[in-house]
């Protein structure tokens, strides 16, 4: 019979050694070693081709950490608020610099950006630079540009002898046409987590805004904004069902399938719609157009990925080394290549100009709708006000509510989050 | 004899001081992994801590219960949580029981049906929302197509109606394998004296199954009853890939409320408060169950 004495020292040490080893598992990282913290997207395939060309240049090894897209901001903010200097560069949604730089997660790249004759910033657009800036500092520099623009059907516009739309009203009456021909007008989604961004494009370039920027008061009710959300309701009936309930990606969904006339959505889904072995049905049949204005109006909410370099890195000079390799001027080409969309930076010579014309015929489109953009509200609370304005759409595109009582909700329920913040009294 | 007996005891006391060291392990595991997070989210719950904040965190009393709990929509998001767990555990009992009856009887093919029966449950509740939202979409779906040849043309999706009831058909759909398994096994074990002695005595089917074998399935059926609605009512996964909550509030549950407040609104303290609060409120139905059925 196995006969075993435990002596209390002999567990006791036991037990220490464990705890040691295990306090001792966080192991040092190589100086000349880099993270680079990037979720699923063509943008991160194309800089994930860059790793080996920068190693063998630099002898900087570069490690790709890959999370979810919806996992970025969750996992990025907890590791700030551990301090972590695991991640170095880091990928994020523009709509998330606000509760990233709120938590002081992200190191001011402009300053570098502005300094380096590689990365040449004067060549990147002010209004991008403005997405990637909150508070005056600017924390993230552009990986993809992907503004709303219009998609159409070439083929069912020339059946129904329809014009590119200018404005929102000459969409609306496309839109009818498509009905009325027994097509669906629009795939504008009106989703739960989806319908704020489009039609808050929508209440911009009617001349409205979900508040006044320095009182902070609600104006869903303002005439401008309410104009915007009745045009938006009025083509609830021309649209299919599952975008009323879905968000971008179900409209794409619906553009593939379907027969829709028109939808505004963001460039970066022509990886998708432009693709033969994606989109068979519709490759060959969509054009894209400015997206539609208003009341002279053409502002439009900027979205994409921004890159930036982590708080806590303590390889800041490595990161942006990298970051200079990947999106500079010399790389230019090759980052295209390797299928990255385009970050929006001004491009020079024929060569790029043809390379960048195949990969993203929108080029055209996206710069116009490039020079009419602003970015998401800068305020911390933005998450939750575009999460409440969302339902609130959705309540009333859904028949939830009514349109007079929606439009009451939307200002009651963001003077709540204002009230709750102490901007606004209650 | 006295010797002995101290002899005894310093055995004794020696080989349950042994039995403390062995379970060491498993016991700091329990309190790791479930005293921990329960105290460290009261905590929170207690502060204005927040992920988008870099301010030093601050103690808040209650104030998070006030604005976060005590409110309408806390109280919406209970009411759905209510009705989704009281709908889906009454469907299931009630088809669980018949299925689980008509499997329990020895009959050619049983053992097939049990398997295509407990299919759902090698699913994830991702994976079954994923499919549902396919089938359920209202242009291209599988259930639209089958609508057609009824005249039907119901987006399940758009209403808060349809939806709640899309939602409770998956959380039945999902488990009712389970439910069906347990009473199977439950129907298995029943004294077939009792049953035979009652059917001698003239019982009819009805008398049979309400007075005799569901009073003896009672302790299996309050299992199912316990375990089900502690998991129904913190369901997250089928809401946030099916409805996301919609359409507007209708399906927010209190589970997705907390998600919301976590990882979409980044405020963990108002999380906290929210989590806690579906403790408080699980915790005293679950020990009412327990001691109901001396499990």
């Amino acid at each position: 019979m196995l006969n075993i004495n435990f002596s209390k020292r002999k567990v006791f040490v036991t037990l220490l050694s464990v705890a040691m080893v295990s306090s001792m598992s966080v192991s040092a990282r190589a100086a000349q070693e880099i993270n680079v913290f990037v979720t699923v997207s063509p943008s991160s395939d194309a800089l994930k081709a860059m790793g080996p060309g920068f190693t063998a240049k630099t002898g900087i090894k570069v490690n790709f950490i890959t999370v979810p897209t919806g996992d970025v901001v969750t996992k990025l903010l907890l590791a700030c608020q551990t301090k972590s200097s695991t991640n170095d560069v880091v990928q994020f949604d523009s709509q998330h610099v606000t509760a990233l730089a709120s938590a002081g997660c992200l190191d001011e790249v402009g300053l570098r950006a502005a300094a380096s004759s590689e990365y040449q910033d004067s060549r990147i657009p002010n209004q991008l630079k403005a997405y990637g800036t909150y508070n005056g500092k600017r924390l993230g520099i552009p990986l993809s540009t992907e503004p709303y623009i219009l998609w159409y059907r070439k083929d069912l516009y020339a059946k129904l002898g329809l014009k590119v739309p200018k404005t929102w009203t000459e969409y609306a009456s496309n839109a009818k046409k498509c009905a009325d021909a027994g097509y669906f007008g629009s795939a504008v989604p009106y989703g739960p987590a989806a319908a704020a961004y489009r039609i808050g494009a929508m209440i911009h370039n009617y001349g409205g805004a979900f508040f006044d920027k320095t009182t902070f008061q609600p104006t869903f009710d303002s005439v401008q904004s309410k104009a915007a959300i009745k045009m938006a309701m009025d083509l609830v009936y021309t649209t299919p069902a599952s975008v009323i309930s879905g968000g971008g990606a179900v409209a794409v969904q619906a553009m593939q399938e379907l027969d829709v006339c028109q939808m505004l959505n963001a460039t970066g889904w022509y990886s998708i719609l432009g693709d033969a072995k994606q989109s068979p049905k519709v490759y060959d049949k969509l054009a894209l157009a400015d997206a539609p204005h208003m009341n002279g109006s053409k502002e439009t909410f900027l979205f994409g990925w921004l890159i930036g370099i982590n708080q806590y890195s303590d390889q800041k000079t490595n990161a942006w080394q990298f970051l200079e390799y990947s999106l500079g001027k010399t790389n230019v080409e090759a980052f295209l290549k390797a299928g990255a969309p385009p970050t929006g930076r001004v491009l020079f010579g024929s060569s790029q100009k043809d390379l960048l014309a195949k990969v993203a015929p929108y080029t055209a489109v996206m710069d116009t709708a490039n020079k009419n953009a602003i970015p998401l509200y800068r305020v911390p609370e933005i998450t939750e006000i575009m999460d409440v304005v969302n339902r609130g759409l959705n309540a009333m595109a859904t028949k939830q509510i009514t349109f007079d009582a929606g439009i009451a909700k939307l200002n009651a329920d963001v003077k709540a989050i204002f009230v709750k913040s102490g901007k606004l009294k209650g | 004899m006295v010797t002995n007996e101290i002899r005894t005891v310093r055995r004794y006391s020696r080989s349950s001081g042994l039995a403390v060291l062995f379970s060491l392990p498993g016991l700091l595991l329990l309190i790791s992994v479930v005293l921990a997070p329960l105290i460290t989210g009261f905590y929170y719950s207690l502060t204005n801590s927040s992920l988008i904040s870099s301010a030093p965190t601050k103690f808040v009393g209650l104030a998070n219960y006030k604005s976060e709990v005590f409110t309408a929509k806390f109280g919406e998001a209970l009411r759905v949580s209510l009705l989704i767990t009281f709908f889906s555990i009454l469907t299931q009992l009630l088809a669980g029981y018949v299925i689980a009856k008509v499997l329990a009887r020895s009959m050619k093919g049983t053992s097939f049906f049990v398997s295509v029966i407990m299919l759902p449950m090698l699913l994830t509740p991702v994976a079954i929302g994923m499919m549902w939202s396919l089938m359920l979409n209202p242009d291209i779906g599988a259930i639209k197509w089958l609508q057609s040849f009824v005249g039907l043309d119901i987006n399940f999706l758009s209403s808060s109606g349809t939806a709640m009831g899309a939602i409770i058909f998956l959380e039945w759909w999902g488990h009712l394998p389970f439910v069906v398994l347990v009473l199977m096994a439950g129907i298995l074990n029943l004294p077939k004296e009792i049953i035979e002695s009652a059917s001698i005595d003239g019982a009819n089917w009805w008398q049979l199954n309400l007075r005799v074998i569901i009073p003896m399935l009672a302790p299996v059926i309050a299992v199912i009853v316990i375990i089900r609605s502690v998991n129904a009512f913190r369901m997250f996964d089928t809401i946030f890939v099916l409805t996301s909550g919609g359409p507007g509030n209708a399906t927010v549950n209190l589970p997705f409320l907390a998600y919301k407040a976590a990882f979409t609104y980044f405020d963990t303290s108002r999380a906290s408060a929210i989590s806690v609060a579906i403790v408080a409120i699980v915790m005293p139905v679950y020990f009412i169950f327990l001691k109901m059925t001396k499990v």
